[in-house]
């Protein structure tokens, strides 16, 4: 693309895509504005500014225990999901023949059924394994909806990865699981990044799944908030709202600059 | 690939001083590897990717510095050493690929086209230097060509592969100037060729004749029998002209009906009667007698200058 690319595009053109961008963005820039309301109920600010609800949220405890749960919950989950998802594909490019194709495909099952279907299946699977309600079974379940996104981020850095850097790292006399580390990994890095990204954001906002197999012990924060929304419309939920958009928004930023220092 | 160990031979087996390699995996085979594309890695520098086969076989930090530094010293690049290959030139990214494939003083020396990515005056200088590498690691290289000047010039051996079989194998000099086969003679340089029946033997040679026309050719080793068919490859340097009146073994008349100036030689097309085409090549300093298109001349040999080969 050139540098003045969007030069001769019509002011048609350019209107309706910033009409686009404000229909999709601005429903959200609403909750910050009554994150800080000054009044009792979900309303936007009446006389002043207040961060009272951001103090409510941050020394109520079990809202503080929600948030560090599903921190936890996010962080093991994400990691699960790196390591299976990055090995397997390397391991189907490796192949590279139709199982491996197959294989792919059955590892974006999880995130084309959809989401209640498949939370059913496991809430039924969980029973009999005695892991409802526990963190092993909210991590795993997470895990396995979140390996889609690394196999996809995974699998695309693979493709421009150059397989004759194997050949050569395996000639000088690099083990296997040498080679993995010193020339694969480093090579596929930012692809890693970016499926590591999405994989968090995935656990760290899931509902559905925290609804079926948690409710007592285990009780993520998105959970917290539908319970909020149901009982109480208690202005610290469009604060933990806030605090939520605003841990995706620069999570999302990290994935941009890792893939902008790919481009160099 | 698969002296390398990244491909399995369907049959044979591959040995090396007289030991089977044939199930030996690349890593364990101590093989320096120079690919086609060079195959740096690219997240590390040029000192990084010299170390790269010492610190997989977890040498100390010490000896690592000092050889990569000799290596690097060895392919004129010690002060490169900190940049990334992306910012090398490809007859620089060339010598790295080379450094880091000697650095571990391998068994051996796998090249794979290493020099076809590079232009004409480049590739000429990286042919002297592998040939003074070579002399100086005192190491056997496998080198793999489709360039034929480059194998003519560069082996000490040459093996002629077409279709994944062995055709020929021999020096330069004897591939060159005696090949066994018409698929060689015509490889290696070019060749015309000239088919008749033997129709009788004289001294250490036989006659034979094609579409009428008697020409002499001295024998390979035994004289092939009376009535056989035999193929003459003649190379274009080997034939003149030869004026009308003057004696020659051989002699063929056609018209001239291309003509093309390389510099240090001209190349003509001469269409035979008997034989058809005929490429010739003449000495440019010798150019006083440059024929023009059209004109009619004689083609000589001697009965040493042709080469009895086989048909494939």
């Amino acid at each position: 693309m050139t540098a003045n690319g969007f030069g001769n595009i019509s002011i048609m053109t350019r209107s309706l895509a910033w009409l686009i961008i404000c229909f999709l963005v601005l429903p959200i820039t609403v909750v910050f504005a009554v994150s800080v309301t000054d009044r009792h109920y979900l309303s936007l600010p009446e006389s002043e500014i207040s961060f009272q609800y951001y103090r409510n949220l941050f020394s109520s405890g079990p809202w503080l225990v929600s948030i560090l749960q599903s921190f936890i919950i996010a962080c093991v989950s994400t990691a699960v999901a790196v390591v299976a998802g990055t090995l397997c594909a390397i391991g189907c490019w490796r192949l590279g023949n139709r199982a491996s194709d197959f294989v792919r495909m059955l590892m974006l099952v999880p995130i084309m059924v959809p989401t209640i279907v498949y939370a059913l299946g496991i809430y039924q699977f969980w029973i009999d394994l005695r892991l409802l309600d526990t963190y092993t079974g909210l991590i795993i379940a997470h895990a396995v909806t979140g390996v889609p996104y690394v196999v996809i981020t995974v699998s695309t850095a693979l493709a421009g990865f150059d397989p004759r850097l194997e050949q050569a790292s395996l000639s000088l006399g690099a083990s296997m699981s040498q080679t993995l580390r010193l020339v694969i990994i480093p090579n596929i890095m930012p692809g890693v990044v970016s499926g590591l990204i999405f994989a968090f954001i995935h656990s760290w906002d899931e509902l559905v799944l925290a609804l079926f197999i948690a409710g007592r012990a285990v009780f993520t924060l998105p959970r917290r908030m539908w319970d909020g929304i149901n009982e109480s419309l208690d202005p610290t939920m469009a604060a933990v709202a806030a605090v939520l958009i605003a841990v995706t928004v620069s999570l999302l930023c990290a994935d941009a600059y890792v893939r902008s220092r790919r481009g160099n | 690939m698969m002296i390398a160990g990244f491909v399995q031979p369907d049959q044979g087996s591959i040995h090396l001083d007289k030991r089977p390699i044939t199930h030996l995996p690349p890593e364990s085979r101590n093989f320096g590897m120079v690919f086609q594309g060079y195959a740096l890695f690219p997240h590390l520098s040029v000192f990084d990717n010299v170390a790269f086969p010492l610190k997989v076989r977890r040498r100390p930090r010490a000896e690592i510095e000092e050889k990569v530094k000799a290596a690097l010293d060895l392919v004129k690049l010690t002060t490169q050493s900190e940049r990334l290959p992306r910012q090398l030139s490809g007859g620089q990214q060339q010598r790295v690929a080379l450094a880091r494939a000697l650095v571990f003083t391998p068994h051996l020396l796998l090249l794979d086209e290493p020099l076809s990515a590079l232009d004409k005056k480049l590739r000429a200088e990286l042919q002297e230097e592998l040939k003074r590498l070579h002399r100086k690691v005192g190491l056997s290289f496998i080198y793999v060509t489709h360039d034929q000047d480059e194998a003519l010039s560069m082996s000490d051996r040459i093996v002629v592969m077409s279709d994944g079989r062995l055709v020929e194998q021999g020096t330069p000099s004897e591939l060159y100037d005696r090949p066994r086969t018409a698929f060689v003679a015509d490889f290696l340089g070019k060749s015309n060729f000239v088919r008749g029946k033997v129709e009788s033997h004289v001294g250490d040679g036989f006659v034979f004749s094609g579409d009428g026309v008697r020409f002499v050719q001295k024998a390979r080793d035994a004289k092939p029998g009376i009535g056989s068919n035999v193929t003459v490859a003649l190379r274009p340097e080997k034939l003149s002209i030869v004026a009308p009146g003057t004696e020659s073994d051989n002699r063929l008349s056609g018209i001239v009906k291309e003509w093309n100036y390389f510099g240090s030689e001209f190349r003509i097309l001469v269409d035979t009667a008997g034989c058809g085409p005929i490429s010739v090549s003449l000495p440019a300093w010798n150019a006083g007698a440059a024929p023009e298109v059209g004109q009619s001349l004689d083609l000589g040999w001697s009965a040493r200058a042709g080469m009895e080969v086989q048909e494939a």
